[in-house]
């Protein structure tokens, strides 16, 4: 079974990821992205009733530090320094509405 | 020249730490312009480190089994003092802003960074052609790749371009690169070390690690670099077990050397087991039958993990920004301009199965599967102390051979993801050489433990003679 997706789907896929792309990169990704989902497939065959899924894999539980300020190893300035545009120690953007 | 044997001639004023730097810069000149493992080489502050170290030496301070050893560290690891592209044009002129936990922990060990090393873009990929900055070369055939995703610090390691390096596996990228240039490379236990300044691929199997010429100098760097870290959650301790070859099972699995496997590697590897049963360990074959499936839970959990971790590069905080009339054209603007192709395709593959939808059928599944290969490996230890596999399917193979077709690609890490998916320690070492097309290429044996047997599983890899 063939997972070819349509120019459609590959469009509206690009708008979320916000990743823009030309018309001959549509075509491309349409071919790539079903030959990878024609792969993954397989896992259809496989029983998963009653199976927990697994998201972190050395079963660790709540882990937290203690609740105190500092001891980061980046300093604040340097990693604001590196926007590219800033205003009194914050980073600036654009305009959202 | 090993690490203890550095150690020994440095204090023994055998050479000096300026003398011996100068050799692995001397190294890098005259063969890197060809292998192009390095992205960035930091040749003044070398020096200087290693004046300081010389200084230190001349006093009779005492000094730790790394200091001035000269260390690669692959280009997705924050290094202060040096960029970090991730390989990726959206990082081309990002200057890390602190030390990742591991770096941290190796300066204060006094190790020398010579320099950042190539990879494929954000770590995806096998071969290093992903890299936006131009491939690198196998040491041992430049026609032929040297693994990827860590395949700069894998091919300066195997060129004797630096003592040894660091590199991070996902699915594979520290083993199958290892494998390919004739090195040592493994793999943690998931958070036996601190992610913490790696540059986030996908959260859930990323892990970093040493590649270097023996396993006796990966142990050396593993026990610089791993413990629990309060800027990693996910990090953790390990304990410590020895294990004796007399007693020693080693499960080799069936689905390992069946079909599309490289006959001759088939061949190096079984010779590779038969000298350990010869010392004394005990083999059994086993079935791990869903092997088969690791790789495709591996395409749906991985991509997904890279859409959300990648989102974060938007051109508003740091790296690449292109102006655009709006926010969104921003994004997309500086989006489209900064990810290479391989990127992009991962972005929108999990971007795709996460959407509404399509979560449960695929996502969810594929943690589901998870589960089952966990389960798998589990019952498996519970009869057996390590498993012996090959590390690639295939000898190294030649650049381009496997750009156009990305499934053909993805089918490199297929004996390596189990051991991310199940958070095993893995290591690889080069257990034999044959010979293609009149050149000598390496042959790399896998050896795979339950979770936090890392020592265990580096004692095995030490038991091997050739």
């Amino acid at each position: 079974m063939s997972k070819n997706l349509s120019k459609e789907q590959v469009e509206h896929i690009a708008e979320l990821a916000r990743i823009g792309i030309s018309d001959e990169e549509k075509e491309k990704f349409q071919k790539d992205l079903g030959a990878v989902l024609d792969y993954v497939d397989k896992l259809e065959g496989v029983d998963v009733a009653d199976v927990e899924p697994t998201a972190h894999i050395t079963g660790l539980e709540n882990e937290t530090r203690p609740d105190e300020n500092g001891s980061s190893h980046a300093d604040v300035k340097a990693l604001v320094d590196m926007a590219p545009e800033t205003k009194d120690g914050y980073v600036k953007v654009g305009k959202v509405l | 020249m090993s690490i203890s044997q550095i150690h020994k001639q440095l204090i023994g004023k055998e050479f000096s730490c300026k003398e011996m730097v100068q050799g692995f810069l001397g190294e890098i000149k005259e063969k890197d312009k060809d292998i192009h493992a390095y992205l960035e080489i930091d040749e003044a502050g070398a020096m200087k480190q290693a004046e300081e170290v010389d200084a230190k030496i001349e006093k009779g301070e005492e000094i730790t089994g790394l200091t001035g050893v000269p260390i690669a560290i692959k280009d997705n690891i924050l290094t202060e003092g040096f960029k970090c592209t991730a390989g990726s044009k959206i990082l081309e002129n990002y200057k890390a802003p602190y030390d990742a936990t591991c770096i941290q922990k190796l300066r204060g060990a006094g190790a020398i960074f010579l320099g950042k090393t190539n990879l494929d873009e954000f770590a995806m990929g096998s071969s290093t052609e992903n890299s936006a900055f131009g491939p690198t070369k196998n040491p041992h055939d430049q026609e032929r790749v040297p693994g990827g995703s860590s395949g700069g610090t894998a091919a300066a390691v195997g060129a004797g371009m630096c003592a040894a390096g660091l590199g991070s596996d996902t699915g594979g990228s520290i083993r199958q690169p290892a494998a390919f240039c004739g090195v040592v490379g493994f793999k943690p236990t998931y958070g036996a070390v601190s992610r913490y300044g790696l540059i986030a691929m996908a959260s859930s199997l990323d892990q970093v690690g040493p590649l270097a010429n023996s396993v006796e100098d990966v142990r050396i760097i593993f026990d610089a670099i791993r413990g629990k870290d309060m800027f990693d959650a996910t990090s953790l301790d390990l304990e410590n077990a020895k294990p004796k070859a007399e007693s020693l099972k080693i499960g080799v699995p069936k689905e390992y050397f069946g079909e599309g496997i490289d006959p001759e590697i088939k061949k190096s590897v079984e010779k590779a087991i038969k000298k350990y049963e010869e010392n004394g360990a005990k083999i059994e074959e086993i079935s791990l039958p869903h092997t088969d499936y690791g790789l495709a839970v591996y395409y749906i959990i991985m991509p997904s993990e890279v859409s959300a971790n990648l989102a974060r590069y938007d051109g508003i905080r740091y790296g690449l920004s292109k102006d655009a009339d709006n926010l969104l054209d921003t994004y997309i603007k500086t989006r489209h301009n900064g990810f290479g192709a391989e990127a992009r395709r991962r972005i929108m593959l999990g971007t795709h199965v996460l959407s509404s939808g399509y979560y449960d059928a695929y996502y969810l599944k594929a943690q589901k599967v998870r589960t089952l290969i966990k389960q798998e490996y589990e019952k498996a230890f519970s009869q057996i102390d390590v498993i012996m596999t090959p590390t690639t399917p295939t000898l190294p193979f030649k650049l381009g051979d496997k750009t156009k077709d990305p499934v053909s690609m993805y089918l490199s890490d297929i004996f390596t993801v189990g051991a991310n998916l199940a958070g095993l320690p893995a290591v690889t070492i080069p257990c034999d050489w044959t010979e293609k097309e009149g050149k000598k290429l390496p042959v790399g044996l896998q050896i795979i433990g339950p979770q936090k047997s890392d020592h265990k599983v580096l004692d095995v890899a030490e038991m091997f003679k050739s």
